[in-house]
């Protein structure tokens, strides 16, 4: 892909950030800020719990340069401009602080981009993946959260558009499928789950296959 | 001469007092036109995340609601635009950073909000 322009000096900074320890780097596309921050969806619980675990995370990450953080998410320079350009949009017409604020917030829960592209914030979750893949190697792990409905279609042209397949080992998943799968694993995802539950209020959640429950009843054996 | 004096300081000393009367409404009006310009710009709050255990104790003292014993949960420092002042908020930890995002929110801002992500996808 030749559109992206990457720095080399950034490119260090991840590397550095990694700590040569083994890293989670999640990189969300714009339809996961969709289901947080836009109309509710189906995915909009996990993807609720996603964004709650990446500020856990980031306030880490913050304050704690030295020690090793196992996980990091970037969001990515499109996506960065498609939400300021909704800001923009929003402040002119209505005079509108409200998702700006909420913009902020969410940003500050991410890192940075770490280089700028203009591919469509779709594909440029793939053309991030595979450049971090090729300088951080093994020591990341890349995880892409897409809750597109087209995400196939996605992969397609982003190969077509790389001259290139995607490697093996990027994962791709929605926030329901990366919930369902470190469920059992993270005592941190069970509590911002259930705190998220009494929050708003909700009886009853599903991700994947599980079903979380809020019942007087003792549980069945 | 000699009682010419205190009337030419009193004559010298008001005209230096308009002068500055007049710089400062100069200065005033331009500041009131760059307050406009900047009303017509987003003005954009920034906020940090950081975690209880990690503030130092002079942190600790200007985050409302934290005591001394509190050893976990987030603080949210909300830099205001045009300011150098900083709101620092704690969140315990049976409280939420998204929650924050969802109080922010109404029905029509969420409408907007997917509106303009939907007119950029590609697919």
């Amino acid at each position: 892909m030749t559109t992206c322009d990457v720095d080399n000096h950034e490119i260090e900074q991840v590397t550095h950030n990694i700590h040569n320890c083994k890293t989670d780097i999640y990189i969300p596309c714009i339809t996961t800020y969709d289901s947080f921050l836009g109309k509710p969806n189906k995915f909009s619980f996990s993807s609720q719990v996603f964004f709650e675990f990446a500020s856990l995370h980031k306030s880490k990450g913050i304050e704690l340069k030295n020690r090793k953080d196992p996980v990091k998410v970037y969001r990515t320079s499109p996506i960065q401009e498609v939400l300021r350009n909704i800001v923009e949009t929003e402040y002119k017409t209505n005079k509108n602080n409200r998702i700006s604020d909420a913009v902020s917030l969410v940003f500050s829960a991410t890192d940075p981009p770490v280089f700028h592209s203009i591919m469509s914030p779709e594909l440029s979750i793939f053309e991030k993946a595979i450049v971090l893949k090729e300088y951080c190697g093994n020591l990341a792990n890349i995880i892409v959260i897409s809750n597109h409905e087209k995400i196939g279609e996605v992969i397609k042209k982003a190969e077509i558009e790389s001259h290139n397949s995607l490697p093996q080992d990027i994962q791709i998943m929605n926030t329901d499928e990366w919930l369902e799968k470190n469920w059992q694993q993270n005592n941190d995802l069970i509590r911002m789950a259930i705190n998220i539950m009494k929050k708003k209020s909700l009886q009853e959640v599903q991700f994947g296959n599980i079903i979380i429950k809020f019942t007087t009843e003792p549980p069945q054996k | 001469m000699v009682y010419w004096l205190p009337i030419y300081t009193f004559l010298g000393g008001f005209l230096l007092r308009s002068d500055y009367t007049t710089a400062k409404f100069i200065r005033k009006t331009r500041f009131l036109k760059r307050g406009e310009q900047m009303n017509n710009k987003l003005a954009e709050t920034t906020f940090v995340l950081s975690r209880v255990e990690d503030l130092n104790p002079s942190e600790r003292e200007s985050v409302n609601g934290l005591t001394a014993e509190t050893k976990e949960g987030l603080v949210v420092t909300e830099f205001k635009p045009g300011s150098f002042v900083k709101i620092r908020k704690f969140i315990p930890t049976n409280n939420l950073f998204t929650a924050m995002v969802d109080e922010q929110l109404n029905a029509g801002d969420r409408e907007n909000i997917s509106k303009g992500i939907k007119s950029s996808l590609q697919f």
